[in-house]
């Protein structure tokens, strides 16, 4: 069963078909734990979705990363020149 | 028919989203001015640190906000399109990135800035999200009055960034958002409640009727209306901002006095309660802006 566009937009994918209803959400010694991600039933495109996604999150969190770096830089050089340090 | 589902990894424009960022734009604003007012000049690059993390830890309350009230939020047309009631993020998603980006914020400010900004910028977050959203909203129609204070903060914390302390002027500037806030979110409420109602919040509109409501938001105009006014009588600003203070108070109070006296009729639009929604807003854009022009001009 392919699940609808606007689902895999949403990254919420119906996986596993009425037969094989897929792994499922369980409550574990009163934890609720999410259901497995299992790559071999995503379809090709939610597979190229996942890969979007997570190029995209890398890349935001590696400028995030890289500006925090000169910020902390510009901190410790405002800091000695305010005599801080 | 049994569908299991697999949730892929959120998108970062969703973990944008969850931090509010309409809402950080007044906090920004708001801590922005509280620290371009206070007497003693900031290094810019502390300054910009400091309002980096006003701004994340206000989308760190907002996170967490989302993160507690996903299921009320799946209950009303405003809120139905947020991440995670629209199932495109998990809740331990949301609760992760709400709890680091607090910690992060608050160290920040503590490291770079220092420790009393850091103090009541985490003051600010568990007020937020202990008091306001854990404990009143859902128990209280007086939930906006108190929780209320958790938006005051950001002009105290900017302040105290600046000076390291507080003093009475960003204590008034507390009062005045503290005092801002229930006719700014009645007014909302009163063309919003069907969504409150329908998702069981206790706003006053719901639990006390309209009536009680345009009555509340006349009679918090009062002591709002005084102590926006206040700082130039008491010496704490000039006469620019005196003069912008009673122009855009006197505004208000119409507008307030309108809602206040009025009943709604059948097939109302709600103009007047959409007005002062709006003007509230801009009203808060322009106090601020008009003390830090003050204090140059001074």
């Amino acid at each position: 069963m392919m699940p609808e566009n606007d689902d895999v937009m949403r990254g919420h994918i119906p996986a596993g078909s009425p037969k094989e209803p897929g792994p499922q959400p369980t409550v574990s010694q009163g934890r609720y734990v999410p259901a497995p991600f299992v790559w071999e039933q995503l379809s090709p495109e939610q597979r190229v979705l996942l890969g979007q996604r997570q190029r995209s999150r890398s890349i935001v969190m590696a400028s995030l990363l890289g500006l925090f770096v000169i910020l902390v830089f510009a901190i410790a050089i405002a800091k000695i020149r305010a005599g801080h340090a | 028919m049994t569908t299991a589902t697999v949730t892929l990894p959120a998108d970062w424009r969703d973990f944008l989203a969850l931090t509010k960022p309409r809402v950080m734009t007044l906090v920004v604003f708001t801590g922005l001015c509280g620290m371009l007012a206070a007497p003693t000049a900031i290094d810019p690059v502390l300054g910009f640190t400091a309002i980096l993390c006003i701004a994340l830890g206000a989308g760190a309350a907002g996170a967490l906000n989302q993160w507690y009230e996903a299921d009320l939020d799946a209950q009303m047309r405003r809120t139905r399109g947020r991440p995670l009631p629209a199932g495109r993020m998990d809740r331990q998603s949301a609760l992760h990135f709400g709890v680091g980006l607090a910690a992060f914020s608050v160290i920040l400010m503590g490291f770079a800035v220092n420790l009393v900004a850091a103090a009541i910028l985490m003051v600010s977050i568990l007020f937020y999200v202990l008091i306001y959203t854990v404990w009143l909203k859902r128990r209280t129609p007086q939930n906006i009055v108190i929780g209320g204070a958790a938006g005051a903060f950001p002009p105290l914390i900017g302040w105290a960034a600046a000076t390291g302390h507080v003093a009475p002027l960003p204590l008034l500037l507390f009062a005045l958002v503290f005092l801002w806030t229930p006719p700014h979110f009645w007014a909302l409420a009163l063309f919003v409640k069907s969504d409150y109602a329908a998702a069981g919040v206790p706003m006053l509109p719901v639990v006390a009727g309209e009536r009680m409501t345009r009555t509340q938001i006349g009679l918090y105009t009062i002591p709002m209306a005084a102590v926006a006014v206040a700082p130039w009588p008491l010496g704490l600003a000039g006469w620019f901002y005196g003069a912008v203070s009673i122009a855009a108070t006197v505004i208000f109070a119409a507008l307030a006095a309108r809602v206040a006296f009025r009943t709604t009729a059948t097939e109302d639009t709600m103009q007047p309660e959409k007005r002062l929604f709006a003007w509230s807003i801009l009203y808060l854009f322009i106090l601020f802006g008009a003390l830090v022009v003050d204090h140059w001009i001074a």
